[in-house]
């Protein structure tokens, strides 16, 4: 319950269009991208599939695990769940775009506080980060554990999340 | 003595806590550190298990004519840090310098690399000592090449950080300098192998070393399957 409240709360669910059959046009980490094929195609899919951006991973299908969260026009959005169609004249990021060297404050906080460690779930935790941050410039702890409760880590990184994304926020 | 890992590999976490407040913990710590000799006969639980344990530095040590040293890592990496402790191991019984060490992943293969069914958590439990020995083993066969190239007695040399030095001249050969030959040179038998003191390492236990992923997992690059 709790975490589907904070799916509610956190995801983007973007209206579909399924049907459709017009050509999708969209901007993929800055580059302008137009796609012919089943516009009901999970944007996830389109990304590590059409355009070899496998940073983003698949886990659970079905948007309970957060391993997939991409940006859509800046806010967290789960790739799986999201059809091609419903980004069509929108901007997605991933994490190969979150920062041209890899050096996005959350990113740096990721590395100083050694955070990972298996690491698959960790980019769809440093976008879902990204995309506190972009909002509220210092959250508290309740508000990073709420923003990130969505994301579920196996390694159980917890701790260090939640201090990374606090020293990102400080730039400590 | 009967190599007392052995007895370790068969006791459940909750046996092992029932041995601790039992012995009030100072037997079992003692147990942890067995005498040097008991190191080096030190049973893999690996070798009980298909693929067994393969002792051969060849297969996962090689160093390029620049010194650049490549590790094999052969176990998965699920989350414990093995796929950089493990090479790690390697690293420092060869008196490696980290920097100078790329890790790569083996494919599946254990007839070449030995067990690599990787779970329970068995990857340091039963490789750190056949990783340590690989290293140390490839550091011999240097310290040899060297004392070849220079003609002299092998007591008198002695690899530290990336170079072999021959301690009475200051002379130094890299480790690239010194690799075909090195590597060209027969394995000394597993009683031959002097390992380490701990005391000596650079990298284990020490905390200085980050896992070789952490940049590729923060930027979408690292490789899983």
């Amino acid at each position: 319950m709790l975490l589907a409240r904070a799916c509610e709360n956190r995801i983007t669910i973007i209206g579909t269009k399924r049907g459709s059959t017009a050509m999708v046009k969209l901007r993929v980490n800055g580059q302008e991208q137009s796609f012919d094929g089943d516009p009901s195609m999970p944007l996830l899919w389109y990304l590590r599939d059409e355009l070899g951006l496998t940073g983003t991973k698949y886990g659970c299908g079905a948007a309970l695990c957060g391993a997939c969260t991409v940006h859509v026009d800046s806010e967290a959005a789960r790739a799986c769940i999201t059809a091609v169609s419903d980004v069509d004249g929108r901007s997605v990021t991933t994490i190969e775009g979150l920062d041209r060297d890899g050096n996005h404050p959350v990113q740096k906080a990721w590395r100083a506080l050694n955070v990972p460690q298996c690491g698959y779930c960790q980019a769809g935790q440093i976008m879902q980060a990204a995309a506190l941050l972009a909002t509220n410039k210092n959250p508290s702890e309740d508000e990073i554990n709420s923003a990130m409760s969505g994301n579920i880590c196996r390694c159980g990184c917890y701790q260090r999340i939640t201090a990374a994304v606090k020293a990102a926020a400080t730039g400590a | 003595m009967t190599p007392v890992h052995a007895s370790i590999e068969n006791v459940s976490r909750r046996g092992f806590l029932k041995g601790l407040i039992a012995t009030g913990g100072l037997v079992v710590a003692a147990e942890f550190a067995p005498a040097r000799g008991a190191l080096a006969a030190y049973a893999s639980g690996a070798a009980k298990m298909t693929g067994g344990v393969v002792g051969d530095p060849h297969v996962f040590i090689s160093i390029d004519p620049g010194g650049l040293v490549t590790i094999v890592a052969h176990r998965a990496e699920m989350g414990t840090g093995s796929r950089t402790s493990l090479p790690m191991a390697v690293a420092d019984e060869l008196e490696a310098d980290w920097s100078r060490v790329k890790v790569v992943q083996s494919p599946g293969d254990e007839q070449k690399y030995g067990n690599q069914n990787t779970d329970g958590s068995h990857s340091l439990r039963h490789f750190i000592q056949p990783m340590r020995q690989c290293g140390a083993a490839m550091r011999q066969m240097l310290e040899t090449a060297a004392a070849q190239r220079w003609d002299v007695n092998a007591a008198e040399v002695q690899a530290q950080n990336h170079e072999v030095v021959h301690k009475p001249s200051g002379r130094k050969l890299g480790y690239g300098e010194l690799a075909a030959l090195a590597s060209a040179l027969p394995v000394p038998p597993a009683d031959q192998i002097k390992l380490k003191d701990e005391s000596a390492f650079r990298y284990l236990g020490k905390g200085n070393v980050q896992i070789v992923d952490l940049f590729d997992i923060t930027t979408g690059g690292a490789g899983y399957g």
